[in-house]
């Protein structure tokens, strides 16, 4: 019978342990970048939250001030074209009156902004208000997007 | 001759093996640390769903009122709300904290609502 020999020379130990290790090093490093991105990530999504919650509650005290605009207004109104031409006389820097429709924009920290419009209803009809528009834009400049894109 | 190469061989698997020991005790760290903040990412982002859930829920409440939740990681949600009474109708301010177990404020959603009057002016 022929019978072959394996020997393990000097030096394949550490050669194997070196191979153990690297790998082991890689999995760990990369592991740990994962963990980072999701902390960062998680981070992220909470500042979104709260600057979508802000921008919103924003939207809701102009529409309490636009509401307050819209009673005075009507108390001194005879018809729905002096109506609306004082509370277009009354709007606060920022919102704008066309046709029955009141626009205007909430601004985040952060480049994002809410659109908000309002449809006013008829002198004397109720509600006096309702929501038209409630949209969230993100300007991707101000967000760095481009710059991640790219 | 041969005990000499069978006793290079053990200092050499000794030495290789107090190497691998120093090696998986930092690798093993690194380990244990990716796995602590994977959960953190992990709390935060349940923190956030049940903080927005509450939020929404408290701002299309008819009447809302003071509440506290406390989530399986020992997270507060606090949810506090007030009423002001304006010209032509009522803003309830609203907002719900969430504080993690070591005192720190993770996040404050605000969640006021207006409710206009109902009378129609004429």
């Amino acid at each position: 019978m022929n019978h072959r020999r394996f020997n393990i020379g000097p030096g394949a130990a550490s050669l194997i342990l070196i191979i153990v290790v690297l790998s082991m090093s890689v999995l760990g490093v990369l592991t740990l970048m994962n963990a980072r991105s999701d902390i960062s990530l998680s981070e992220r999504s909470l500042a979104v939250a709260e600057e979508t919650y802000e921008l919103n509650q924003r939207a809701e005290q102009a529409f309490a001030a636009l509401d307050a605009i819209a009673v005075a207004a009507a108390k001194d109104s005879a018809d729905q074209t002096a109506y609306l031409a004082a509370i277009e006389k009354a709007l606060p820097e920022g919102m704008a009156l066309k046709e029955d429709i009141v626009a205007w924009t909430e601004h985040g920290k952060s480049g994002r902004s809410l659109a908000c419009a309002v449809r006013i209803a008829a002198l004397g009809e109720g509600p006096r208000l309702t929501w038209a528009a409630h949209q969230m834009t993100v300007n991707s400049e101000a967000l760095g997007m481009e710059e991640l894109w790219n | 001759m041969k005990t000499k190469n069978i006793n290079s061989l053990l200092v050499e698997v000794l030495l290789a093996m107090l190497f691998f020991a120093l090696s998986a005790t930092v690798i093993l760290q690194v380990f244990v640390t990716a796995r602590t903040e994977s959960d953190r990412a992990q709390r935060m982002s349940q923190v956030l769903f049940a903080a927005q859930n509450l939020a929404d829920e408290t701002y299309l409440a008819e009447h809302p009122e003071d509440t506290t939740i406390t989530l399986e990681d020992g997270t507060v949600l606090t949810v506090t709300v007030s009423e002001e009474m304006k010209e032509a109708g009522t803003f309830r301010n609203a907002s719900v904290t969430a504080v993690d177990t070591e005192g720190k404020t993770l996040l404050t959603l605000p969640c006021s609502r207006y409710i206009p009057g109902a009378e129609v002016v004429q």
